[in-house]
């Protein structure tokens, strides 16, 4: 009997790990992925090689789009 | 009597500055204004010389080579402007690639810096792929000094004070050397702009970096990364300042170099210009240094351009709307 409670205790404990890390892992990939596209995003503001001004605009809504990407992981 | 020593140190201080200044503007308007004629009018009609997103130039092996980050190709053309072929394409295969940036040649080879692939790849003159192999950045630029030295220069995140702007590969990946600090102030616009810099093969081993803004000497390194004196600028070819917009508290840049390129031991310097609306662009005067940083002759383009290359009696040229154009230079 002790031995299924022992079980049915460790079964229970695995469970609730996996669904307590998933998530968090699942939150680790993101911002790897938002930094992806935001360095994506840089260059190809970069690749324009418009005047200044223009390339600081778009440099700024690649940091802005950055933040909102972790914002919504 | 003190006051009369004072009197004269002062006076000699303001003699010998208006003397330096003089000779200074008396160098500014004493070089030689070339001015070149289209070799190609009819730009405007050639589909496959309008481009996607030039990001280098480069002439060699009796070609020009434009890389087209956008399409993912290198596209090839004549000394007239005439387009040959592709090479390459978007993927991550032996050949292709994804977001190419700079190319570079050293012994009939040609090295791409396959920038979101983050490799080097390495093609045989008829653009058939050798080797390729893989570095731990977006490779940017790309300056082949020999076969056991490919530099290949990032553009940092901005997100610390750590990162490199320049690093030395060998042929298997391994990092050599590194160079030159990224600037850091914590303002990642301003802190990019302040890390835009041009890297020039000087031949022979030779290593140039330019700083685009704020810095009017080019760093020199041998091919083993050892620091060699830089190359003070003349004060002829000026700055150009832009204050940037965004961000709190302006702050301000002083334009420096749009574009270079380093052919026959003379730097070839494309100035930015002030557009219409007070921004800074690119410009249509390309200004010729020599090896100690004097400015020699200015060529006038009739129009701005982005990025040059240049080729015995001429210079290939992306436009602002990403043409391909070709100039020759005019014979009195």
């Amino acid at each position: 009997m002790k031995k299924a409670i022992a079980f049915v205790l460790a079964v229970f404990f695995l469970l609730s790990a996996a669904v307590y890390f998933a998530p968090t892992a699942g939150a680790q990939i993101m911002p790897d992925v938002c930094y992806n596209n935001w360095g994506r995003c840089r260059y190809r503001a970069l690749d324009l090689d418009v005047a200044w001004w223009k390339v600081a605009v778009l440099l700024t809504l690649c940091d802005l789009s950055l933040g909102k990407c972790i914002m919504a992981t | 009597m003190r006051k009369i020593f004072a009197l004269l140190w002062a006076a000699s201080i303001v003699i010998g500055l208006s003397f330096s200044i003089q000779q200074d503007t008396a160098r500014l308007h004493s070089y030689q204004v070339i001015r070149v004629k289209d070799l190609k009018p009819d730009f405007q009609k050639d589909e496959m010389a309008n481009l996607s997103a030039p990001v280098a130039l480069a002439s060699a092996l009796g070609s020009l080579f434009v890389v087209d980050s956008q399409e993912c190709e290198v596209r090839l053309f004549s000394r007239e402007g005439l387009f040959l072929r592709v090479l390459g394409r978007r993927g991550q295969g032996p050949g292709e690639f994804s977001s190419p940036a700079d190319i570079d040649f050293f012994e009939n080879k040609l090295y791409v810096a396959d920038r979101f692939n983050s490799r080097i790849q390495i093609l045989d003159k008829n653009g058939s792929y050798l080797r390729s192999f893989k570095v731990p950045l977006h490779p940017d630029q790309i300056c082949v000094l020999d076969p056991e030295r490919i530099v290949v220069s990032q553009l940092p995140l901005g997100l610390n004070e750590k990162e490199k702007l320049i690093y030395c590969f060998n042929p298997k990946g391994e990092v050599l050397w590194t160079r030159e600090d990224s600037f850091f102030s914590g303002d990642r616009v301003y802190d990019t702009f302040r890390n835009f810099s041009i890297l020039n093969n000087g031949g022979r081993g030779d290593l140039y970096l330019i700083r685009k803004c704020n810095e009017r000497v080019i760093s020199h390194y041998d091919k083993d990364g050892r620091s060699l004196p830089g190359i003070g600028v003349s004060s002829a070819y000026s700055f150009k300042k832009i204050a940037l917009p965004l961000g709190g508290k302006k702050k301000e840049l002083q334009g420096f170099c749009w574009d270079s390129v380093f052919y026959q031991d003379e730097f070839y310097f494309l100035a930015p210009e002030y557009t219409k609306d007070n921004d800074l662009g690119p410009g249509r005067q390309v200004s010729v240094l020599a090896k100690d940083g004097r400015a020699t002759r200015v060529i006038e383009l009739p129009d701005p351009v982005k990025k040059i290359a240049l080729s015995q009696d001429r210079i290939f040229a992306i436009d602002l709307e990403n043409n391909l154009r070709v100039f020759g230079f005019e014979t009195k």
